[in-house]
């Protein structure tokens, strides 16, 4: 009687379908954004030190950080106010059908993005053209204070900060979506 | 009797003046090129004229659809092999996707430049390779739309069983991939598409840090905007067009087919 | 050698067994019914026979060929869905032909062999629609048409009914049954109603809790159950509580009173507490018509069920139903009355407490 256990039959090559995916995210998004890591824990002589961390708290970068958080808090609050009160009126305000599905077309991007759009503004308000990056790139190419090191660590507190704000934005969703359901 | 709803009609207009003032002063000023006081289209065939502009215009242009078809390969069969095969995998594959907002495209690129301009993989020296690295920068920038767009399409289908279906039918993978699976994605797939050409067609900073001098249409229309203000001007007319119209594009196929769509409507 | 063999099949699900012990041989042309309560095992059992799951154990043939490993494209069978899991870009003809266009045939065999199918489902003509603009019960003719076009060995049906409803689902079994035998093709057919699986198969395979528990026609499933669980499954079924009195004579004692079976009661000894089964339909009022046993019994309750009124009866810890055709001049008793009921000794089946394990039907 042919009898071959369970757990030989069972290997299965499943993975193999996700190795393009994730050879990509690794070579191009996961090791080029460990360099960050690696460089903001490192001096001009590459030995190890924090000083890039405490230098996070001098007052240019404390300052250009301030401001593009604030920015972003502003045009998100802004913009979640704002896209409420027209998706509202146009649902609930007794409008033509048409004005809807004009702004729907109109935040066609948006939508691709359901869930909150609060946070979804922030974040990419914050990702994209704030002072943070303006200061990240001049930093890295050592034309403000000759020391791309403190750049690195600059951008490394973005990434945490944007990595805060997709987590909150997830958790959001999730919520949104259990309600929904 | 149904009261005439001012409140609902004072925000939309507010909203349209919100949106189009900037544009009609745009559009406004982009004719204004000639004189004062008289309109002329002299700003565009200025642009539109231009070898810089065809250059660098083609170049993204062309950038786009690579990208598109990258990210596609790259998000598609994969969203599609997680969802039937290895469900468990799901939530690391949405965190890859998501990385590109949290990783500032300034930091990717800044990366990207570090990792590939020294061996084992020295890229940054020539034009084929500088291109090939836009193109994989793109893409990261690309993954969270594409992702978002397939992954509503496989929901709206009911994956498992139609692959069942054509499997039983002797389907092998590519026939189930691109001849059942990709053809019901297909407003999907076209959203996620026409919002990367839009990404790509825009985007400044991974072109501007890779490529030697202006090669790519962000950089031109940053430039242009320091150097030509009308045309720049013309050139945000033109590009505001384009999104627009692809926007609708999409709207519309969503609309097309009752019964066989998926995605965004 | 049987056409479709399966042999010690099992399935586990991480700890949990879905299929045990599964063993069965289907002729060819045969049409088997898997019958059984929600999460038996019917539908594992039937995608492990189309190679959409692997069996834990054991070995699967069709026509004298292991197929146990073979992936679900080499395996020749058809399969149709509840879901009906038609190709939703494609028009009727392009999912019909689907499986030939895999197959490489030309596109004039494939268009005669696609006109064919639509006629043997009567929807020649609707070839150019898309499966939106199809009732669900064409979808699934289609879906059918579909999986017969390949022509393979077997053809495999999950629950394709259930989705529909009830006029549909009659009138489509009747088709596809015609059509099976049309075609002379081996067909397995899950289903969960027990009318269904009677009315189309020629054998039925009860299920129980991952294990077969019987297989034999629709006649001796309805009419010889063998285990408790398919008397009650199949049909309305009685089951009392009984001991034996004394095996040779077949007697028994139910609620003191004795009673007697045509069953041999071999093994049985005097005491042993036995599971006696009883079909509403074949007990009547005392005095209607004489029959060997008789039971005082009290009424409980009286249903009417359109062509017959279910009434139901008490003796003692036992509490079941007995059927009378309805008819105008039908005098009912009243609930409470006592009564006496009769039944034949031919009526009153001995179940075996035990499973149908290791056997291959
Ligand atoms: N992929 C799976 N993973 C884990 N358990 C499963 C899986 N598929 C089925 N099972 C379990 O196996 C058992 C048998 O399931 P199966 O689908 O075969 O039942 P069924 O008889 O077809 O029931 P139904 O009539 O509800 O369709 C169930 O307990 C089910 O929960
Ligand atoms: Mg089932």
């Amino acid at each position: 009687m042919a009898s071959t256990t369970g757990t030989a039959r069972r290997f299965s090559w499943e993975w193999i379908g996700v190795v393009p995916f994730f050879l990509y995210a690794l070579l191009f998004l996961i090791i080029p954004s460990s360099f960050l890591v690696i460089g903001s824990f490192q001096n001009a002589q590459g030995g190890f030190t924090l000083d890039n961390f405490v230098g996070l708290f001098d007052e240019t970068v404390r300052n250009s950080y301030t401001l593009s958080l604030q920015i972003s808090l502003f045009t998100a609050l802004a913009g979640g106010v704002f896209g409420f009160l027209m998706a509202y009126a146009a649902i609930a305000g007794g409008l033509p059908r048409f004005v809807r599905s004009f702004l729907l077309t109109f935040s066609g991007v948006a939508s691709n993005f359901s869930g909150v759009p609060l946070a979804s503004a922030y974040i990419s308000t914050l990702g994209r053209q704030g002072m943070a990056t303006i200061l990240i790139g001049r930093q890295i190419r050592g034309e403000v204070l000759q020391n791309p090191n403190l750049g690195y660590a600059v951008a490394v507190g973005m990434v945490v900060i944007m990595s805060v704000s997709i987590i909150i934005y997830s958790w959001l969703q999730r919520k949104t979506e259990g309600w929904l359901r | 009797m149904k009261r005439f709803p001012i409140f609902g009609w004072l925000i939309i207009v507010l909203g349209i003046l919100y949106f189009f003032t900037p544009l009609v002063g745009t559009l406004e000023w982009s004719l204004r090129i000639v004189s004062r006081d008289s309109f002329s289209l002299n700003a565009y065939t200025n642009v539109l004229m231009s070898e810089r502009f065809q250059r660098t215009f083609g170049f993204s242009f062309i950038a786009a659809l690579a990208t598109i078809v990258v990210s596609v390969l790259l998000v598609a069969p994969t969203a599609y092999w997680v969802h039937l095969k290895l469900p468990r995998l799901r939530p690391w594959v949405e965190f890859v996707t998501l990385l590109t907002f949290v990783v500032p495209a300034i930091v990717l690129v800044f990366g990207i430049v570090r990792v590939y301009s020294r061996p084992p993989f020295s890229l940054m020296e020539t034009e084929w390779g500088t291109n090939f690295l836009v193109i994989m920068g793109y893409t990261a920038l690309s993954l969270p739309y594409t992702y978002r767009a397939v992954d509503t399409g496989l929901r709206a289908i009911d994956v498992r069983t139609l692959t069942e279906a054509a499997q039983s039918l002797g389907a092998g993978w590519g026939t189930i991939i691109f001849r059942v699976i990709f053809p019901n994605l297909r407003v999907a797939l076209l959203s996620g598409a026409f919002l990367t050409f839009a990404v790509v067609m825009g985007e400044f900073t991974i072109s501007n840090f890779i490529l030697p001098g202006i090669v790519s249409f962000g950089p031109y229309m940053v430039n242009l905007n320091q150097t030509r203000p009308y045309e720049a001007a013309a050139v945000a007319i033109i590009s505001f067009g384009l999104t627009w119209t692809s926007i609708g594009v999409i709207q519309l196929l969503g609309r097309g087919a009752p019964g066989q769509l998926a995605g965004t409507r | 050698m049987s056409f479709l063999e399966l042999t010690n099949v099992r399935k586990l699900f991480g700890q949990v067994a879905a299929v045990e012990n599964f063993n069965l041989h289907v002729e060819r042309g045969e049409f088997v019914s898997f019958l059984g309560p929600s999460g038996c095992g019917k539908t594992t059992t039937l995608r492990m026979i189309a190679g959409f799951e692997l069996p834990t154990d054991g070995t699967i043939r069709v026509n004298n060929k292991d197929i146990t490993f073979q992936p679900p494209q080499k395996r020749d069978t058809g399969m149709v869905f509840q879901s009906y899991a038609l190709f939703p870009n494609m028009t009727v003809a392009d999912n019909v032909g689907f499986g030939l266009m895999i197959a490489k045939k030309s596109k004039a065999e494939i268009k005669q062999r696609v006109d064919e199918m639509l006629g043997i489902i009567k929807m020649f003509g609707l070839g150019n629609r898309y499966p939106y603009q199809l009732s669900g019960g064409q979808q699934q003719r289609v879906a059918l048409a579909r999986a017969l076009a390949i022509r393979p060995q077997v053809l495999l049906l999950d629950e394709p009914l259930s989705a529909l409803d009830a006029k549909i689902r009659i009138s489509l079994r009747a088709e596809i049954r015609a059509i099976q035998r049309q075609l002379g093709i081996t067909t397995i057919y899950v289903t969960h109603d027990q009318e269904e699986a009677l009315s189309l198969s020629d054998r039925v395979v009860v299920m129980n809790n991952a294990k077969i528990e019987q297989v034999g026609t629709p006649f001796e499933i309805y009419n010889f159950p063998q285990t408790e669980f398919t008397a009650q499954f199949v049909g309305t079924l009685n089951t009392l509580q009984a001991q034996v009195r004394d095996a040779a004579r077949g007697a028994l004692v139910v609620d003191g009173q004795e009673i007697s079976t045509a069953q041999k009661l071999d093994g049985f000894n005097a005491g042993d507490a036995v599971t006696i089964s009883l079909r509403p339909e074949r007990v009547a009022f005392y005095g209607e018509l004489q029959k060997s046993n008789v039971l005082n019994v009290t009424i409980q309750n009286i249903t009417f069920l359109g062509s017959i009124v279910r009434i139901q009866v008490r003796s003692g810890e036992n509490i079941f139903y007995m059927d009378e055709f309805n008819n105008p001049f039908l005098a009912l008793p009243k609930i409470g009355d006592q009564q006496q009921i009769t039944f034949s000794r031919e009526a009153v089946l001995v179940l075996k407490s035990g499973d149908a394990r290791g056997k291959t039907f």
